[in-house]
């Protein structure tokens, strides 16, 4: 299916479709949390997402996948206002968050981050802190003390992260002093211990090994017991194991976008069906 | 065929190599040896005067040098120490403050007048400096003091604290700062507790190399801290009284008439020399076990 430039608007928009994509109707209720409406994202004159409209939905992952520089991490970094201090990028269209968009004048980028958070693709501990203050960094650093509560948001975090039981004996170790996967664990715990509502997360599992990658694939499944994720990555297998529904970029533009299984059985795009059995990408 | 030509032509890059490593040896070579002059030279005329009393006494009058009483230049080496760290406590804040605003907010509509005012601040001679700290601290004040001595070699190392500040912030990766921000931290905040403690290696470092650099100024000292033979009665006299500094002490020996206190100055060159070499060499050491 061929995201038409959107026009109508709310959530109703993506139910319709959804159910002429499917056929039928969903078996769960659709809940959408984010949703873009003709985003579009430039460096300077270079376009690099293309008025993209796509749902996130809550309690699912979404998955997206294209070839590489098709425009997923500046879509996935424009979800959270990550561009913001990016020089020379333009973003026009709306990005709605429970319905407000995000990038309303009089919205605060940095209430949103707490909102939407964000895992990178490298590791990116912060080197000279502990492991426990990586993890409550966010919370630390904007004002709470309280031992006790810190200790409990530590210990959740790492341990939604399956972090825990590897570090729990040295908490005051530098985050630098992990393995590389444990640092891809320990960024995911710094995201979640500010409580988040959606999850963004790009290729976190590109520079690790396959025990790692399997771990973090599990955490995934874990999470959307509570987040709406949007998990861009370039391995196919991933994203079929992963996610509910996959939108596939190209050239900047979402070609197609639906359940995972729909997309990858059956879909409906000649683009998307050349990419998913490997003639490009 | 073609191998053969390669292999002589390999040949010849070979020794057209070597001869440029030669020259560069040799142009080494020719870049210490005035360092190694003057530190010898230095040495050679001033450690007759490095005694215990160098290190104890106060200069006094040029009687007690002439008639080979007790003399020495402790108020000289405390003074400097003083008025050098006033001017690090100064310049600190300001350079540190410059410095994250030149690295952090390449946008604010600050940064480039910033930039020139900064690149134009180290420029500008030294002397210049003196005098601004003339006009604003020691006119007011009606006397010449340690602080204004302070003030103006804070203008030596505000540029230079600026600059290093820069760097040091710079050289660590965009992706912390993008980490601090996911997480829901302010811009300063993020700056504040995630970029500068990753780069206090380089942020410190970047205050020594200030400090040596003023440490080694006496225009600017001249008509501000002025120079004084003796310690002030009460401490104050530190900040508030002329106070004497090494560099502008060796030039009231060396140009004295009396052979004594030119064998004095020299000493006071060691002294000057082995604290700011001493610097250099620490700021080198701290710079090599950088992480980043
Ligand atoms: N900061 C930037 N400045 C200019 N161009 C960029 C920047 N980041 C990405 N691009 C360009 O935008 C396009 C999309 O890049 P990206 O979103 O990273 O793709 P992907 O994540 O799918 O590999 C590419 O052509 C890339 O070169
Ligand atoms: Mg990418």
């Amino acid at each position: 299916m061929m995201l038409e430039t959107a026009t109508d608007t709310g959530k109703e928009r993506f139910k319709t479709r959804e159910m002429s994509l499917i056929g039928q109707a969903p078996a769960k209720e659709l809940d959408v949390r984010m949703e873009t409406r003709d985003l579009s994202v430039r460096y300077g004159q270079v376009k690099a997402v293309k008025s993209v409209s796509v749902p996130v939905y809550n309690k699912m992952v979404t998955a997206l996948i294209g070839p590489s520089g098709c425009g997923k991490t500046t879509f996935l970094r424009a979800l959270n206002r990550m561009h913001d201090l990016t020089r020379g990028a333009v973003i026009t269209g709306k990005v709605l968050l429970d319905g407000n968009d995000i990038y309303h004048p009089k919205v605060n980028p940095v209430t949103i981050r707490r909102r939407i958070g964000m895992v990178f693709q490298k590791p990116t501990p912060f080197p000279t802190m502990s492991i426990f203050n990586n993890v409550v960094a966010g919370l630390r650093l904007v004002g709470i003390k309280d031992k006790k509560f810190l200790n409990e948001v530590c210990e959740k975090a790492l341990t939604s992260a399956a972090l825990f039981d590897e570090v729990k004996d040295r908490l005051s170790s530098p985050g630098g002093s992990l393995s590389g996967g444990q640092q891809q664990r320990l960024s995911i715990a710094r995201a979640l211990a500010i409580e988040p509502e959606v999850l963004l997360m790009d290729e976190p599992t590109s520079s690790l090994d396959p025990q790692s990658s399997a771990r973090i694939e599990d955490l995934i499944h874990e999470l959307k017991e509570n987040y709406a994720i949007v998990i861009v990555t370039h391995n196919l297998q991933q994203a079929g194991r992963v996610s509910d529904y996959t939108g596939f970029f190209y050239l900047g533009e979402l070609i197609e976008f639906g359940e995972t299984e729909k997309i990858f059985t059956n879909p409906v795009n000649r683009k998307t069906e050349e990419y998913l059995t490997g003639k490009f990408g | 065929m073609i191998a053969i030509e390669e292999r002589v032509s390999l040949k010849r890059r070979n020794l057209w190599g070597r001869f440029m490593v030669m020259l560069l040896v040799l142009s080494t070579l020719i870049v210490m040896i005035p360092l190694l002059i003057i530190i010898g030279y230095v040495i050679i005329n001033g450690i007759g005067a490095l005694n215990w009393e160098f290190f104890t006494e106060e200069l006094g009058s040029p009687a007690r040098a002439i008639q080979g009483r007790p003399t020495g230049l402790v108020h000289t080496i405390i003074g400097t120490l003083v008025v050098d760290t006033m001017a690090l406590i100064i310049a600190a804040p300001v350079g540190l403050g410059a410095g994250i605003l030149l690295s952090e907010y390449p946008d604010h509509r600050l940064n480039p007048p910033l930039r020139i005012i900064n690149d134009t601040l180290n420029g500008m001679p030294a002397i210049l400096k003196g005098l601004l700290a003339f006009s604003i601290i020691v006119k007011p004040m009606g006397t010449f003091s340690g602080l204004a001595g302070g003030v103006a070699l804070a203008f030596v190392m505000i540029p230079i604290i600026a600059r290093a500040t820069e760097s040091a912030l710079m050289s660590i990766p965009w992706s912390i700062r993008e980490a601090g921000l996911a997480i829901g931290l302010p811009r300063w905040r993020v700056v504040l507790s995630t970029v500068m403690p990753a780069a206090r290696t380089g942020l410190v470092t970047g205050f020594l190399i200030a400090f040596a650099r003023a440490a080694g100024e006496a225009a600017p000292l001249m008509f501000t801290s002025f120079g004084n033979n003796y310690l002030p009665r009460h401490w104050t006299g530190m900040i508030f009284g002329p106070v004497d500094t090494l560099p502008q002490r060796l030039y009231s020996l060396a140009i004295s008439p009396y052979r004594e206190w030119h064998t004095m100055g020299w000493a006071a060159g060691i002294v000057l020399m082995v604290f700011v070499i001493g610097l250099f060499i620490t700021a080198r050491l701290m710079t090599r076990g950088r992480r980043y």
